[in-house]
Protein backbone atom coordinates (compact mmCIF):
# COMPACT_ATOMS: atom_id res chain seq x y z
CA UNK A 1 0.00 0.00 0.00
CA UNK A 2 1.19 3.36 -0.85
CA UNK A 3 2.09 5.73 2.22
CA UNK A 4 2.96 9.21 1.12
CA UNK A 5 3.70 12.35 2.88
CA UNK A 6 3.56 16.31 2.56
CA UNK A 7 4.82 18.50 5.09
CA UNK A 8 3.84 22.08 3.93
CA UNK A 9 4.86 25.56 6.07
CA UNK A 10 7.56 26.02 8.55
CA UNK A 11 9.26 29.51 8.91
CA UNK A 12 10.92 28.59 5.21
CA UNK A 13 7.45 27.50 3.60
CA UNK A 14 8.87 24.51 1.69
CA UNK A 15 7.42 21.98 0.72
CA UNK A 16 8.40 18.33 1.24
CA UNK A 17 6.86 15.35 -0.14
CA UNK A 18 7.91 11.65 0.58
CA UNK A 19 6.75 8.36 0.23
CA UNK A 20 7.03 4.47 0.28
CA UNK A 21 5.48 0.98 -0.13
CA UNK A 22 4.41 -0.56 2.65
CA UNK A 23 5.10 -3.19 1.26
CA UNK A 24 9.08 -2.91 1.06
CA UNK A 25 9.21 -1.26 4.32
CA UNK A 26 7.71 -3.55 7.75
CA UNK A 27 7.97 -0.94 9.98
CA UNK A 28 5.43 1.13 8.11
CA UNK A 29 3.27 -1.96 7.62
CA UNK A 30 2.64 -2.46 11.71
CA UNK A 31 2.13 1.43 12.19
CA UNK A 32 -1.00 1.28 9.94
CA UNK A 33 -2.82 -0.85 11.86
CA UNK A 34 -2.22 0.91 15.45
CA UNK A 35 -2.93 4.49 12.95
CA UNK A 36 -6.22 6.24 13.99
CA UNK A 37 -6.63 8.32 10.71
CA UNK A 38 -10.71 9.10 11.70
CA UNK A 39 -8.99 10.14 15.02
CA UNK A 40 -7.55 12.92 13.64
CA UNK A 41 -9.28 16.61 13.98
CA UNK A 42 -11.13 17.66 11.62
CA UNK A 43 -9.13 20.97 11.38
CA UNK A 44 -5.56 21.30 11.49
CA UNK A 45 -4.33 23.99 14.33
CA UNK A 46 -3.50 27.20 12.47
CA UNK A 47 -0.44 28.19 14.21
CA UNK A 48 2.34 30.64 13.01
CA UNK A 49 5.54 28.80 11.07
CA UNK A 50 4.28 25.66 12.80
CA UNK A 51 5.05 22.87 10.19
CA UNK A 52 1.34 20.96 8.74
CA UNK A 53 1.22 17.74 7.59
CA UNK A 54 -1.03 15.91 4.67
CA UNK A 55 -0.75 12.31 4.85
CA UNK A 56 -2.34 9.60 3.13
CA UNK A 57 -2.30 5.93 3.58
CA UNK A 58 -4.30 3.90 0.43
CA UNK A 59 -7.25 5.84 -0.56
CA UNK A 60 -7.36 7.49 3.46
CA UNK A 61 -5.71 10.81 4.09
CA UNK A 62 -5.90 13.12 6.96
CA UNK A 63 -4.59 16.80 7.32
CA UNK A 64 -2.48 17.45 10.78
CA UNK A 65 -0.30 20.35 12.50
CA UNK A 66 2.53 19.33 13.62
CA UNK A 67 1.85 20.00 17.12
CA UNK A 68 -1.16 17.39 17.20
CA UNK A 69 1.18 14.47 15.73
CA UNK A 70 2.19 12.43 18.48
CA UNK A 71 2.18 7.92 18.76
CA UNK A 72 1.67 5.93 16.08
CA UNK A 73 0.96 8.41 13.43
CA UNK A 74 4.53 10.75 14.23
CA UNK A 75 6.46 7.21 14.18
CA UNK A 76 5.14 6.51 10.53
CA UNK A 77 5.15 9.95 9.38
CA UNK A 78 9.23 10.10 10.68
CA UNK A 79 9.84 6.55 9.18
CA UNK A 80 8.21 8.17 5.56
CA UNK A 81 10.15 10.97 5.82
CA UNK A 82 13.51 9.91 6.54
CA UNK A 83 13.24 6.29 4.35
CA UNK A 84 11.09 7.40 1.74
CA UNK A 85 12.17 8.90 -2.19
CA UNK B 1 10.79 58.24 45.11
CA UNK B 2 11.98 56.98 48.41
CA UNK B 3 14.81 59.63 49.57
CA UNK B 4 15.60 58.12 53.10
CA UNK B 5 19.28 57.48 53.50
CA UNK B 6 19.28 54.33 55.68
CA UNK B 7 16.97 51.61 53.50
CA UNK B 8 13.66 50.52 55.05
CA UNK B 9 15.24 46.77 54.64
CA UNK B 10 18.42 48.31 56.92
CA UNK B 11 16.63 49.62 59.67
CA UNK B 12 13.75 46.46 59.74
CA UNK B 13 16.76 44.48 60.26
CA UNK B 14 18.13 46.81 62.93
CA UNK B 15 14.69 46.92 64.37
CA UNK B 16 14.34 42.81 64.92
CA UNK B 17 18.15 42.47 66.17
CA UNK B 18 19.09 45.09 68.17
CA UNK B 19 20.10 44.55 71.27
CA UNK B 20 19.62 47.72 73.10
CA UNK B 21 15.89 48.44 73.49
CA UNK B 22 15.72 51.92 73.00
CA UNK B 23 17.43 51.42 69.87
CA UNK B 24 15.29 49.05 68.68
CA UNK B 25 12.43 51.42 69.88
CA UNK B 26 13.68 54.30 67.81
CA UNK B 27 14.06 52.77 64.91
CA UNK B 28 11.10 51.07 65.27
CA UNK B 29 9.55 54.66 65.10
CA UNK B 30 11.45 55.50 62.45
CA UNK B 31 10.18 52.89 60.01
CA UNK B 32 6.62 53.77 61.43
CA UNK B 33 7.22 57.17 60.39
CA UNK B 34 8.40 56.62 56.99
CA UNK B 35 5.75 54.37 56.21
CA UNK B 36 3.08 56.81 57.42
CA UNK B 37 5.56 60.08 55.26
CA UNK B 38 5.77 57.29 52.48
CA UNK B 39 1.73 56.73 52.36
CA UNK B 40 1.24 60.34 52.84
CA UNK B 41 3.50 61.40 49.87
CA UNK B 42 2.23 58.66 47.88
CA UNK B 43 -1.23 59.85 48.45
CA UNK B 44 -0.38 63.46 47.25
CA UNK B 45 1.55 62.47 44.50
CA UNK B 46 -1.48 60.35 43.01
CA UNK B 47 -3.51 64.02 43.50
CA UNK B 48 -1.14 66.51 42.30
CA UNK B 49 1.24 65.01 39.96
CA UNK B 50 1.34 63.43 36.98
CA UNK B 51 2.24 59.45 37.47
CA UNK B 52 5.71 58.89 37.52
CA UNK B 53 7.79 57.92 34.30
CA UNK B 54 7.30 53.94 34.11
CA UNK B 55 10.80 52.19 34.99
CA UNK B 56 13.08 52.24 31.73
CA UNK B 57 11.95 49.16 29.88
CA UNK B 58 14.55 46.51 29.61
CA UNK B 59 14.97 43.02 28.11
CA UNK B 60 14.17 40.27 30.48
CA UNK B 61 15.28 37.13 28.72
CA UNK B 62 15.97 33.46 29.96
CA UNK B 63 17.56 30.75 27.38
CA UNK B 64 16.57 27.59 27.43
CA UNK B 65 18.14 23.88 26.38
CA UNK B 66 16.04 21.28 24.94
CA UNK B 67 18.70 18.82 24.36
CA UNK B 68 17.55 17.65 20.87
CA UNK B 69 14.10 16.55 23.13
CA UNK B 70 10.97 18.04 22.33
CA UNK B 71 9.51 18.94 26.06
CA UNK B 72 9.27 22.89 26.19
CA UNK B 73 11.05 24.80 27.66
CA UNK B 74 13.42 22.76 28.54
CA UNK B 75 17.12 23.09 30.58
CA UNK B 76 17.83 26.63 32.01
CA UNK B 77 21.31 27.37 30.91
CA UNK B 78 21.10 31.55 30.48
CA UNK B 79 19.33 34.29 32.42
CA UNK B 80 19.08 38.00 31.71
CA UNK B 81 22.59 39.72 32.26
CA UNK B 82 24.03 36.03 32.75
CA UNK B 83 27.48 35.65 31.22
CA UNK B 84 27.79 33.93 27.94
CA UNK B 85 27.68 30.42 27.43
CA UNK B 86 29.99 29.29 25.01
CA UNK B 87 27.17 27.67 23.35
CA UNK B 88 26.77 29.07 19.85
CA UNK B 89 22.75 28.53 19.35
CA UNK B 90 22.33 30.09 22.97
CA UNK B 91 24.41 33.60 22.77
CA UNK B 92 23.05 34.32 19.33
CA UNK B 93 19.49 33.80 20.30
CA UNK B 94 20.05 35.95 23.39
CA UNK B 95 21.40 38.80 21.49
CA UNK B 96 19.20 38.64 19.13
CA UNK B 97 16.26 38.51 21.06
CA UNK B 98 18.21 41.97 23.00
CA UNK B 99 18.17 43.46 19.03
CA UNK B 100 15.20 43.00 18.65
CA UNK B 101 13.64 44.11 22.05
CA UNK B 102 15.61 47.17 21.61
CA UNK B 103 14.33 48.02 18.11
CA UNK B 104 10.37 47.70 18.87
CA UNK B 105 11.52 49.67 22.16
CA UNK B 106 13.52 52.15 20.36
CA UNK B 107 11.66 52.53 16.84
CA UNK B 108 7.94 52.26 18.61
CA UNK B 109 8.29 52.51 22.46
CA UNK B 110 6.96 49.23 22.58
CA UNK B 111 8.18 47.70 25.73
CA UNK B 112 8.51 43.45 24.67
CA UNK B 113 6.27 41.60 22.56
CA UNK B 114 2.91 42.26 24.80
CA UNK B 115 3.81 46.37 24.89
CA UNK B 116 3.67 45.30 28.82
CA UNK B 117 7.40 44.16 29.75
CA UNK B 118 6.71 40.10 28.61
CA UNK B 119 10.15 38.04 29.61
CA UNK B 120 11.80 36.40 26.45
CA UNK B 121 11.48 33.21 26.40
CA UNK B 122 13.66 30.74 23.93
CA UNK B 123 14.54 27.35 23.94
CA UNK B 124 17.49 25.93 21.62
CA UNK B 125 18.65 22.62 20.04
CA UNK B 126 14.40 21.72 19.78
CA UNK B 127 14.19 18.15 18.15
CA UNK B 128 16.87 16.71 16.24
CA UNK B 129 17.59 17.53 12.80
CA UNK B 130 14.52 20.07 12.84
CA UNK B 131 14.46 22.67 9.81
CA UNK B 132 12.58 25.19 11.59
CA UNK B 133 12.33 28.40 13.98
CA UNK B 134 8.70 29.11 15.52
CA UNK B 135 6.87 31.54 18.02
CA UNK B 136 4.87 28.67 20.37
CA UNK B 137 2.32 31.55 21.45
CA UNK B 138 4.56 32.32 24.47
CA UNK B 139 8.30 31.23 23.34
CA UNK B 140 10.39 30.79 21.06
CA UNK B 141 11.74 27.52 19.86
CA UNK B 142 14.86 27.16 17.41
CA UNK B 143 15.55 23.79 15.97
CA UNK B 144 19.65 23.18 14.51
CA UNK B 145 19.03 22.31 10.84
CA UNK B 146 20.25 19.68 9.16
CA UNK B 147 23.33 21.21 8.09
CA UNK B 148 22.68 19.69 4.80
CA UNK B 149 20.20 22.07 3.82
CA UNK B 150 19.84 24.32 6.70
CA UNK B 151 22.30 25.52 8.75
CA UNK B 152 21.09 26.63 12.78
CA UNK B 153 17.72 29.02 12.66
CA UNK B 154 19.66 30.83 15.57
CA UNK B 155 21.46 32.34 13.00
CA UNK B 156 20.25 35.22 10.85
CA UNK B 157 18.86 38.05 13.10
CA UNK B 158 15.58 38.39 11.00
CA UNK B 159 14.72 34.29 11.74
CA UNK B 160 14.13 35.94 15.70
CA UNK B 161 12.51 39.38 14.56
CA UNK B 162 10.31 37.33 11.83
CA UNK B 163 9.27 34.91 14.77
CA UNK B 164 8.83 37.45 18.12
CA UNK B 165 7.15 39.73 15.35
CA UNK B 166 3.98 36.55 15.28
CA UNK B 167 4.00 37.75 18.97
CA UNK B 168 3.21 40.99 18.80
CA UNK B 169 0.89 40.76 15.82
CA UNK B 170 -0.69 38.17 18.22
CA UNK B 171 -0.56 40.31 21.05
CA UNK B 172 -2.41 43.24 19.19
CA UNK B 173 -5.65 41.31 17.82
CA UNK B 174 -4.14 38.72 15.79
CA UNK B 175 -4.37 37.80 12.15
CA UNK B 176 -5.94 34.40 11.55
CA UNK B 177 -3.29 32.20 10.11
CA UNK B 178 -4.61 31.15 6.65
CA UNK B 179 -5.17 32.48 2.99
CA UNK B 180 -5.26 36.07 2.96
CA UNK B 181 -5.06 37.56 6.38
CA UNK B 182 -2.72 34.41 7.44
CA UNK B 183 -0.47 35.73 4.32
CA UNK B 184 -0.51 39.62 6.11
CA UNK B 185 0.46 37.74 9.61
CA UNK B 186 3.51 36.20 7.50
CA UNK B 187 4.12 39.56 5.67
CA UNK B 188 4.53 41.56 8.96
CA UNK B 189 6.74 38.86 10.39
CA UNK B 190 8.82 39.52 7.23
CA UNK B 191 8.45 42.94 7.04
CA UNK B 192 9.93 43.47 10.89
CA UNK B 193 12.67 40.74 10.74
CA UNK B 194 13.96 42.54 8.06
CA UNK B 195 13.70 45.86 9.84
CA UNK B 196 15.39 44.48 12.97
CA UNK B 197 18.36 43.68 10.64
CA UNK B 198 18.38 47.28 8.80
CA UNK B 199 18.20 49.04 12.38
CA UNK B 200 21.18 46.53 13.56
CA UNK B 201 23.35 47.49 10.67
CA UNK B 202 22.16 50.72 10.52
CA UNK B 203 20.95 50.73 6.86
CA UNK B 204 18.64 52.72 4.82
CA UNK B 205 16.06 51.32 2.54
CA UNK B 206 18.61 51.73 -1.12
CA UNK B 207 21.08 49.42 0.92
CA UNK B 208 18.72 46.86 2.51
CA UNK B 209 19.16 43.94 0.96
CA UNK B 210 15.71 42.90 1.50
CA UNK B 211 16.36 39.19 1.68
CA UNK B 212 14.63 36.91 4.84
CA UNK B 213 17.06 34.09 6.08
CA UNK B 214 19.97 35.19 4.44
CA UNK B 215 22.95 33.19 6.01
CA UNK B 216 20.37 30.20 6.97
CA UNK B 217 20.95 27.85 3.81
CA UNK B 218 24.43 25.74 3.62
CA UNK B 219 26.65 26.59 0.74
CA UNK B 220 25.35 23.19 -1.18
CA UNK B 221 22.41 25.58 -1.63
CA UNK B 222 21.61 27.94 -5.30
CA UNK B 223 20.03 30.76 -3.14
CA UNK B 224 20.67 33.76 -1.35
CA UNK B 225 17.86 33.02 1.13
CA UNK B 226 14.76 32.14 1.45
CA UNK B 227 12.35 34.92 0.51
CA UNK B 228 13.51 38.65 -1.29
CA UNK B 229 11.24 40.99 -0.67
CA UNK B 230 12.57 43.42 -3.49
CA UNK B 231 11.92 40.64 -5.88
CA UNK B 232 9.57 37.96 -4.78
CA UNK B 233 10.48 34.77 -6.50
CA UNK B 234 14.19 35.03 -7.04
CA UNK B 235 15.55 34.07 -3.41
CA UNK B 236 16.49 30.61 -4.78
CA UNK B 237 16.26 28.29 -7.70
CA UNK B 238 18.25 25.34 -6.70
CA UNK B 239 18.18 21.74 -8.63
CA UNK B 240 16.91 20.12 -5.21
CA UNK B 241 14.73 22.12 -3.34
CA UNK B 242 12.88 23.87 -6.28
CA UNK B 243 12.49 27.84 -7.55
CA UNK B 244 11.22 30.52 -4.62
CA UNK B 245 7.85 30.71 -5.52
CA UNK B 246 6.68 34.35 -3.75
CA UNK B 247 4.73 36.27 -6.57
CA UNK B 248 5.17 39.87 -6.63
CA UNK B 249 1.49 40.80 -7.35
CA UNK B 250 -1.90 39.95 -7.21
CA UNK B 251 -2.05 38.39 -10.64
CA UNK B 252 0.35 35.87 -9.44
CA UNK B 253 -1.77 35.21 -6.34
CA UNK B 254 -1.58 31.28 -5.47
CA UNK B 255 -4.81 29.50 -4.61
CA UNK B 256 -3.54 26.38 -2.38
CA UNK B 257 -4.62 23.96 0.06
CA UNK B 258 -1.03 23.60 1.93
CA UNK B 259 0.73 25.94 3.83
CA UNK B 260 -2.52 27.07 5.20
CA UNK B 261 -3.72 28.51 1.69
CA UNK B 262 0.08 29.58 0.89
CA UNK B 263 0.74 31.88 3.79
CA UNK B 264 4.42 32.01 3.01
CA UNK B 265 4.05 32.26 -0.79
CA UNK B 266 1.04 35.24 -0.83
CA UNK B 267 2.90 37.12 1.34
CA UNK B 268 5.02 38.04 -1.06
CA UNK B 269 2.68 40.12 -2.43
CA UNK B 270 2.32 42.31 0.88
CA UNK B 271 6.20 42.14 1.44
CA UNK B 272 6.43 43.85 -1.62
CA UNK B 273 4.74 46.77 -1.70
CA UNK B 274 6.16 46.94 1.92
CA UNK B 275 9.17 47.26 -0.34
CA UNK B 276 8.39 49.38 -2.59
CA UNK B 277 6.58 52.03 -0.25
CA UNK B 278 9.91 52.12 1.87
CA UNK B 279 12.65 52.48 -1.35
CA UNK B 280 9.91 55.49 -2.63
CA UNK B 281 10.21 57.32 0.53
CA UNK B 282 13.78 56.38 1.69
CA UNK B 283 15.76 56.59 4.37
CA UNK B 284 15.65 54.61 7.44
CA UNK B 285 12.28 51.94 6.58
CA UNK B 286 11.49 51.90 10.61
CA UNK B 287 10.80 54.87 10.74
CA UNK B 288 8.39 56.43 8.11
CA UNK B 289 7.09 53.04 6.28
CA UNK B 290 7.47 50.62 8.82
CA UNK B 291 5.73 53.26 11.44
CA UNK B 292 2.92 52.86 9.06
CA UNK B 293 2.78 49.36 8.85
CA UNK B 294 3.61 49.04 12.84
CA UNK B 295 1.15 51.34 13.71
CA UNK B 296 -1.62 50.27 11.13
CA UNK B 297 -1.39 46.44 13.45
CA UNK B 298 -1.16 47.87 16.35
CA UNK B 299 -4.73 50.21 15.90
CA UNK B 300 -6.74 47.31 17.25
CA UNK B 301 -8.57 47.82 13.98
CA UNK B 302 -7.41 45.44 11.78
CA UNK B 303 -9.86 42.46 11.45
CA UNK B 304 -8.85 39.54 12.40
CA UNK B 305 -9.78 38.17 8.71
CA UNK B 306 -8.55 40.91 7.19
CA UNK B 307 -7.71 40.58 3.33
CA UNK B 308 -5.12 42.29 1.10
CA UNK B 309 -7.07 45.26 0.20
CA UNK B 310 -8.47 45.86 3.99
CA UNK B 311 -5.10 46.05 5.31
CA UNK B 312 -3.83 48.25 2.25
CA UNK B 313 -6.76 50.57 3.05
CA UNK B 314 -5.57 51.03 6.71
CA UNK B 315 -1.74 51.68 6.09
CA UNK B 316 -3.03 54.41 3.77
CA UNK B 317 -5.62 55.94 6.44
CA UNK B 318 -2.63 55.63 9.02
CA UNK B 319 0.00 57.07 6.23
CA UNK B 320 -2.81 59.88 6.03
CA UNK B 321 -2.94 60.46 9.81
CA UNK B 322 0.82 60.45 10.40
CA UNK B 323 2.21 62.07 7.60
CA UNK B 324 -0.84 64.06 5.83
CA UNK B 325 -3.72 62.82 3.52
CA UNK B 326 -1.36 64.98 0.52
CA UNK B 327 2.12 63.72 1.48
CA UNK B 328 4.86 62.64 0.09
CA UNK B 329 5.02 59.48 2.18
CA UNK B 330 0.90 58.81 1.32
CA UNK B 331 1.26 58.93 -2.02
CA UNK B 332 4.25 56.50 -1.72
CA UNK B 333 1.96 53.94 0.34
CA UNK B 334 -0.98 54.24 -2.10
CA UNK B 335 1.65 53.60 -5.19
CA UNK B 336 2.97 50.74 -3.82
CA UNK B 337 0.14 48.40 -3.15
CA UNK B 338 -1.32 49.76 -6.70
CA UNK B 339 1.72 48.38 -8.43
CA UNK B 340 1.82 45.03 -6.27
CA UNK B 341 -2.13 44.72 -7.67
CA UNK B 342 -3.99 45.59 -4.91
CA UNK B 343 -7.18 48.49 -4.35
CA UNK B 344 -7.26 50.64 -1.76
CA UNK B 345 -10.96 51.38 -1.28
Amino acid sequence: MKVAVTRSGGFAGMVRRAEVDSADHPAVAGLINDVRLDEVPAEPRREPDRFVYDIQIGDRSARIGEADLQGPLRELVDHVMTQGS
Amino acid sequence: MRCTIVPPHVLEHVAGGHGDEQVRELVQRTLTLDNEQRLTRDAAQLIAQPPPPTAPAAANRTLHDAGHQESLPGRTVRSEGGAATGDQQVDEVYDWLGVTFDFYNVAYGRNSIDGGGLPLVATVHYSTNYDNAFWEGSQMVYGDGDQQIFKTFTGPLDVTGHELTHGVTQYAGGLDYQGQSGALNESLSDVFGSLVKQYHLGQTADQADWIIGQGLFTDSVHGVGLRSMKAPGTAYDDPNLGKDPQPAEMAGYVDTDSDNGGVHINSGIPNHAFYLAATAIGGHAWEKAGRVWYDTITSRRVPTGADFAMFASMTYATAGTLFGVKSTESDAVRDAWTKVGVKIT
